[in-house]
């Protein structure tokens, strides 16, 4: 009895710490949104007036909030699938070690471990429409006609922004994709060779199912930071030009930060969050009812 | 059994505890008593090396002269700045003294959230009324309050790189048909005709401020924005914006990818001679004098609109140095502004940054190229009421409005977006801004 | 016995198609890994050669190398751009942010793993949201609530929020590998008499050791990439890690393309040099926390 007490005790003691830190600087300010975005407070006067459902309301009527929702949509279904297919086909590529694994591995990766800052400053330069090599390069293959300021253009902006994220993307998925692999059972896939299955079966029907779980774990990771996607936009367009990169993510610090509407940010923010948390969870259950 | 297990409580508790003292301990107060030392945080714009080293001397001979207050000075570049002083100004431990620009969209923002003390009491204390021409100070007012001491006044206009223009056999063009004209000559010269650059966006403000002025004439416009008499959806102001946002843009005389380049790459074209023409604002006179040391130029209004009122140059406000609501050192702060606007240093500011003050300076003193002279001398006679000049506009125009020039504008540079589409957003935007930009009680 | 056979020489006749199929497969192979190779690393060497380079040097002659090796490109950026500071900064934050990280979620995760904690699910509940939502739902009120604690554009404005931000993803990671252990351990330790604490430091924590490596990488990582908290929180110039630094530094300096080349290369140097050394234990670390949690 006393035994288990004071085991619970120390337990208590353990958790303690973390558990506070987290209230405080978590939890707390998490519940606040919700009062936040019932109000009209623009970050200075004293009192915050309730709103009710104002702010929601507003946002429902907001083009600007369409076009944003309708750009993350956009970086969701190709930052999530490019890398996905890029990554697993590098994996595939190199499972089983063959030679120059090390260098390729290495290399692969490496983009993920820079600043955002400094993937927004590299790629800016290669879209560059005066020294960029983007341009100098289609001008030296002959689609000089295809160059433009690809970072200026409304049509390609998002494009352009999204491609470096998913340069710098990559890498993590492939690595996680590769470990994943070391698990997949070479047995089952001979055995699959054996049975006549052509290489795009075995692929599908043997290696898919058993990186089922790793594959999760990426895709709702890449759902959820399409989402919220912030700082690589935040750097190389701050939502220019002419919106065309705006997400509700930079709306939310535009609207907060510089325009003085904390509520109908803090609306915003909860939006956003509702949306990416529905998402993932969706996204599991519709797994879970697929494999079950 | 021993209650041994609290020592991980006890453990915990301290990383707790320390992360929470240490934090209490950071923000040190100053208060301005006479002789204890003072920081005041000071944040401007000047990044350009030239006007930063000029900048620094001056904060420095303030220190000089009062030993007790050091000023730590942090120069951000201005895009940046609009994104951020909101949050620094709030944050309670931000910047003492900041340099931003003047205007509801900009100082109005930070005076309607009170981030910003009225200069007010100040400016009976120290005179400043009687030193700062009434035009500058209505222009760093919000609601009848005086928030900043506007430091410069713009001249906008364009550059015209007038030894290229003579080798080619180039004349100046006065109307936009001749705009039009010369833009095709010059690019078959193989010279870019204007060095538009507009990724930051804030650059088309300033084309629509001269051909909106250009067509509707001073008088027009001043209507328009101090009386809201007038629209920004009637026909001339659509022809203004068609002269440069779809004319001018189809005619070729910028590139195609203006929206791709920034400003300081856009003004290296015209540093390096691959441009011709660069319509920008006076506050880059001091760079041009320096980065163009062997071309000979002249500062001209843009060219005259069918049907317009006539050409003429475009002034406003441009930044204003403000102090912080919540800094802890208003009275060190309004000393520091009262020597940056006191009568030596302001002939300082003209002589060696070439910065129009709207205060009493010598202009025949001042030694300047004849390039800075000519902007010297337009100013310093509409200041003093002898020349009719036009407003620039966003330094007049609620958020909203600026917001929507910002993105309209690349809309229609990209060709997505029509004038009268653009013209009717404008009229909408500034509506929706006088209506919610008076401050309530 | 036939059949046995039989199914033997399948088995072997599948076994060389496969390794014939690799080897007509192999080419191909070796250029879409090439291809992406160059990818991944023409922009890092382009930005490398560049920080030689004068400026108009980089756009006259982009891939080639240097005319001459401006090293002092690298003196200048490293001065006026005050990356001293920055990485100086970055260093503290990342410290301190790791090391709490590591330390509360360890003893949290070992808690919600191993021992009777009551209120246990509902606390994992809880952590799991943290893990969920994202960093936009609190930023708004937690700015205000640092401005009142007095807490803003000092260290602590990162770090702490840093900490908290962190911790869901520590806790379930540490709780993983808690729960991974066999029990009978902590048992027995305890039936020899020692307390919770020496239960948990003698017997638990050094078995804890792959999770904890992958914990400080995974963490290291984060931190050192944070953006958008120092960018709200501690704007002053003195106070600002390398991730937000730069940001400015690259404002002020936008048309001296030398510069910014060799000041993009110092923020980089840090990271990568650190990855390439311990390249292995890092691409671990981010799996075992990535698949794990």
């Amino acid at each position: 009895m006393t035994a288990s007490w004071q085991r619970s005790r120390a337990a208590v003691f353990f958790v303690l710490p973390a558990l506070a830190l987290y209230l405080v600087f978590m939890v707390w300010p998490f519940l606040q949104s919700f009062w936040f975005a019932t109000t009209d407070w623009n970050g200075a006067t004293a009192t915050k007036t309730y709103v009710g459902l104002a702010n929601f309301s507003e946002l429902l009527r907001d083009d600007l909030f369409w076009l944003a929702l309708r750009n993350n949509l956009t970086w969701v279904v190709i930052g999530t699938v490019a890398p996905l297919v890029i990554g697993m086909t590098l994996a595939m590529l190199l499972w089983g070690r063959p030679r120059g694994f090390t260098l390729f591995r290495t290399v692969f990766f490496l983009p993920y471990v820079l600043l955002t800052v400094v993937i927004g400053i590299i790629w800016g330069w290669i879209y560059n429409p005066i020294f960029g090599i983007l341009n100098k390069w289609l001008d030296g293959i002959g689609l000089d006609q295809v160059s433009r300021g690809w970072l200026g253009d409304p049509d390609t902006a998002l494009l352009a922004v999204l491609l470096a994220a998913i340069w710098a993307e990559v890498g993590f998925v492939f690595v996680i994709l590769l470990a994943g692999l070391q698990n997949v059972s070479r047995d089952l896939l001979e055995a699959a060779t054996i049975d006549g299955a052509n290489g795009w079966r075995r692929f599908k029907d043997v290696t898919v199912p058993q990186l089922a779980n790793v594959l999760n774990v990426i895709t709702a990771l890449l759902l959820i930071g399409g989402f919220n996607v912030f700082d690589i936009i935040f750097v190389m367009t701050s939502g220019g030009p002419a919106n065309a990169t705006e997400t509700m993510a930079t709306m939310t610090f535009d609207q907060a930060f510089t325009q003085n509407r904390v509520g109908y940010a803090s609306a915003i923010s909860l939006v956003m969050t509702a949306i990416s948390l529905v998402a993932s969870v969706v996204f599991l259950r519709l797994r879970e009812r697929g494999e079950g | 059994m021993s209650v041994r297990p609290s020592r991980a409580a006890v453990l915990a508790a301290i990383v707790v505890f320390s992360l929470m003292l240490g934090g209490a301990l950071v923000p040190s107060v100053s208060r301005a008593q006479d002789g204890e030392p003072i920081e005041l945080l000071v944040w401007d714009q000047f990044t350009e090396p030239a006007e930063s080293e000029i900048v620094e001397q001056i904060y420095a001979s303030f220190s000089e002269q009062n030993p007790n207050i050091t000023i730590r000075r942090e120069a951000i570049q201005n895009e940046q700045l609009r994104q951020t002083v909101r949050t620094a100004l709030a944050s309670g431990t931000g910047p003492d003294v900041i340099f931003y620009d003047a205007g509801p969209g900009y100082l109005g923002v930070l005076a309607d959230a009170g981030l910003v003390t009225s200069l007010e009491p100040f400016a009976q204390e120290y005179g400043w009324t009687e030193r700062i021409a009434e035009s500058a100070r209505l222009g760093a007012s919000y609601d009848g309050q005086l928030y900043g001491m506007p430091l410069q006044v713009d001249l906008i206009g364009v550059y015209v790189n007038r030894t290229l223009m003579d080798q080619e056999g180039l004349a100046t063009p006065t109307t936009l048909e001749e705009v039009l004209t010369f833009c095709q000559e010059a690019t078959d010269k193989g010279y870019l005709p204007f060095a538009f650059a507009n990724q930051e966006g804030w650059q088309s403000f300033h084309q629509f401020a001269m051909t909106a002025n250009n067509m509707v004439g001073p008088e027009a416009m001043e209507q328009l924005l101090f009386e809201n008499q007038g629209r920004w959806d009637s026909p001339e102001m659509v022809a203004a914006i068609d002269a440069f946002f779809v004319d001018m843009r189809d005619a070729g005389c910028f590139s195609p990818d203006a929206n791709g380049i920034n400003y300081d790459d856009g003004n290296a074209i015209f540093y390096g001679g691959q441009a011709l023409l660069h319509a920008t604002g006076n506050w880059l006179i001091g760079e041009i004098t320096d980065n163009m040391p062997d071309y000979e130029l002249e500062f001209v209004p843009f060219p005259a609109l069918d049907g317009g009122a006539g050409r003429f140059f475009d002034t406003g406000v441009g930044s204003a140095y403000m102090i912080s609501a919540s800094s802890p050192n208003q009275e060190a702060a309004a000393q520091f502004l009262d020597y940056l606007f006191s009568p030596p240093v302001v002939q300082r500011w003209v002589d060696e940054a070439n910065f129009v003050v709207p205060a009493e300076f010598d202009l025949e003193a001042v030694e300047a190229t004849p390039l800075q002279r000519s902007v010297l001398e337009e100013l310093a006679s509409s200041i003093a009421g002898e020349e009719r000049l036009g407003y620039n506009i966003d330094v007049l125009a609620p958020p909203a409005f600026n917001d929507m020039m910002q993105n309209g504008f690349q809309a229609m540079l990209a060709g997505d977006k029509t004038a009268e589409e653009q013209a009717a957003d404008l009229q909408a935007a500034w509506e929706e801004g006088m209506s919610s930009g008076t401050p309530t009680s | 016995m036939a059949t046995i056979a039989g199914a033997g020489a399948r088995r072997a006749a599948a076994r060389r198609a496969w390794r014939a199929n690799d080897l007509v497969g192999g080419t191909a192979k070796y250029a879409v890994l090439i291809f992406f190779l160059v990818i991944f690393l023409v922009p890092l060497i382009w930005i490398l050669l560049s920080a030689f380079k004068e400026s108009a040097e980089i756009t006259r002659n982009p891939f080639g190398l240097p005319e001459v090796w401006r090293w002092e490109n690298f003196a200048e950026a490293w001065q006026v751009g005050r990356f001293g500071r920055f990485l100086g900064n970055s260093v503290l934050y990342t410290g301190a942010i790791v090391g709490g990280v590591v330390v509360l979620s360890t003893c949290a995760g070992y808690a919600l793993a191993l021992l009777p904690l009551p209120g246990r699910d509902g606390l994992l509940v809880l952590f799991l949201l943290g893990l969920m939502v994202p960093f936009q739902s609190f930023m708004i009120p937690l700015y205000y609530l640092l401005r009142d604690l007095k807490l803003l554009e000092t260290y602590w404005a990162f770090i702490l929020p840093g900490i908290a931000f962190r911790l869901p993803f520590g806790i379930f990671l540490m709780r993983g590998f808690f729960r991974s252990l066999p029990s009978e351990l902590a048992d027995a330790a305890r039936v020899d008499g020692a307390n919770e604490w020496q239960t948990f430091r003698q017997v638990i924590l050094p078995l804890a050791t792959p999770g904890l490596a992958a914990q400080v990488i995974f963490q290291f990582v984060w931190a050192w990439r944070e953006f958008l908290m120092p960018l709200v929180f501690v704007q002053t110039e003195a106070l600002r890690p390398v991730s937000t630094g730069i940001m400015f530094f690259f404002g002020r300096f936008t048309s001296q393309r030398d510069l910014i080349a060799a000041g993009v290369t110092i923020a980089m140097i840090p990271m990568v040099v650190i990855y390439l050394l311990l390249q292995r234990r890092f691409i671990e670390g981010i799996t075992a926390g990535a698949l794990k949690s």
